[in-house]
């Protein structure tokens, strides 16, 4: 009973801390039910650098280089920081451009999706049925013998790359020098302090390393083991969200007029699939990709890499959805992603 | 009878041990792996044998090391997880 209360702990913690620091960061400017996004933040980066030139979504949000130096700080402290790659990489690049893809199809990673469910957006329980079913199509690969084969250790310096890159990242931020995009309207230029943002992403990112928060992970377990603990910690982040938004008055429960949302819900759930199973071959969601790269992993580091190469395709290519709805790019886009991950699954079965 | 761990480095490898060593440990199973072993969201085997027999589980478990990727083999105790072997 003591063990179980242990595993449980920090993880129950990690989601309610994540959960209120979402709403916080809500209250004090970040766009409605988007206290967190690991897709939408990435998509802001990619802006702010210009690898994409929608003027509406361009800022380098500090919560992602905190995310990424959180785990790194943790890691080393716990002694868990291993520099390892060699799995697969640009199978993992390209997977992480599609989960991209699908995500601001959606508009939403998993964690969004939990936190829009926590504003009463009522698309997002369709963007976790297709998630769901997503993981439950990778289970199956997994079950069959699906692997990207392992990783390999690699000089301590490959893994301190990623928190060199949050650390830079975070220097265009303060510095903002000419070539630097930042949004004067739309979601890029709704954002919290700089320095709330970043203790939010240090905070997310070591207790996300110390507990393992994964929304693919958890689901992935239910499916596989009929464990709870993982997707504990993500009814903990609803919950909290939940309570924070009722107090704070932002609880509505809809389909339509939610804020960075649609109603298209073939689209909503596709999208959603197409993370799912993406994440389960990359092993995790994209907060958890965060997570290990700032960890040392080369690889999870590359899906990152694919993450804003995909948010940048996203904005070039008219693939991203709006409040107005998908693109007709967009849904192909979605459709060419799940043949991509049906095809990599099949060419990566192994025999038992 | 000692509860026992292998890590992997792979879910293949945990699943094709599973499929291996089936009817050779008493209550093989794939489960999470505990996080005081791994700060990786993996998969291991856990299964029980005998105080006598752990030569043998080594054994058995050491010749299928390299090919189910596995990554450490550990005896539960009282206070957490003896590292008996490191394979990778």
């Amino acid at each position: 009973m003591k063990s179980k209360m242990s595993a449980y702990f920090p993880i129950l913690i990690a989601g309610a801390v994540t959960g209120l620091l979402a709403v916080l960061l809500t209250v004090n400017g970040n766009p409605a039910n988007m206290g967190f996004c690991i897709a939408c933040f990435i998509r802001d980066i990619a802006g702010g650098l210009g690898l994409h030139r929608a003027p509406v979504v361009q800022y380098i949000r500090p919560e992602i280089p905190g995310l990424v130096l959180g785990a790194f700080l943790m890691s080393l402290f716990r002694r868990e920081f291993r520099a390892q790659s060699g799995s697969a990489p640009l199978t993992r690049f390209l997977l992480g451009v599609f989960v991209m893809i699908g995500s601001l199809v959606f508009l939403g990673c998993p964690l969004r999706m939990v936190l829009r469910l926590a504003g009463g957006d009522l698309n997002a329980l369709v963007g976790l049925a297709g998630f769901a079913c997503g993981v439950g199509v990778g289970a199956v690969f997994l079950n069959k013998g699906f692997s990207l084969r392992r990783a390999y250790s690699q000089p301590r310096s490959e893994g301190y790359i990623p928190a060199a890159v949050a650390l830079g990242l975070l220097a265009l931020l303060v510095s903002a020098p000419a070539f630097i995009f930042f949004s004067e309207s739309g979601p890029g230029s709704l954002h919290a302090p700089i320095i709330l943002a970043l203790a939010a992403g240090l905070a997310v990112g070591m207790l996300a390393q110390y507990s393992r928060l994964c929304m693919m992970g958890g689901i992935r377990d239910l499916f596989l083991f009929r464990d709870p603990c993982l997707i504990s910690g993500f009814c903990l982040i609803f919950l909290a969200a939940l309570i924070g938004n009722a107090v704070n008055g932002s609880l509505h429960f809809s389909f339509a007029d939610q804020p960075v949302a649609h109603t298209e819900s073939l689209w909503n759930f596709l999208g959603m699939l197409l993370v799912g199973l993406g994440s389960v071959f990359l092993g995790g969601c994209p907060l958890r990709q965060l997570i290990l790269a700032g960890s040392g992993s080369g690889d999870a580091g590359l899906a990152v890499l694919g993450l804003a190469a995909g948010a940048a395709f996203c904005h070039n290519f008219g693939l991203a959805s709006s409040a107005s709805g998908t693109t007709p790019a967009g849904r192909a886009a979605v459709i060419l992603g799940l043949a991509f991950c049906l095809v990599v699954g099949l060419l990566n079965l192994r025999k038992k | 009878m000692h509860d026992y761990i292998v890590t992997f480095l792979t879910h293949f490898g945990a699943s094709l041990f599973l499929r291996r060593m089936t009817g050779k440990f008493p209550g093989l199973q794939l489960q999470p792996t505990p996080r005081v072993l791994s700060a990786s969201c993996g998969v291991c085997a856990a299964f029980r044998a005998g105080e006598s027999t752990e030569c043998d589980t080594i054994s058995l478990v050491s010749a299928l090391a390299e090919e189910s990727e596995a990554e450490a083999l550990y005896r539960r105790t009282a206070s957490g997880y003896d590292r008996l072997l490191t394979f990778d």
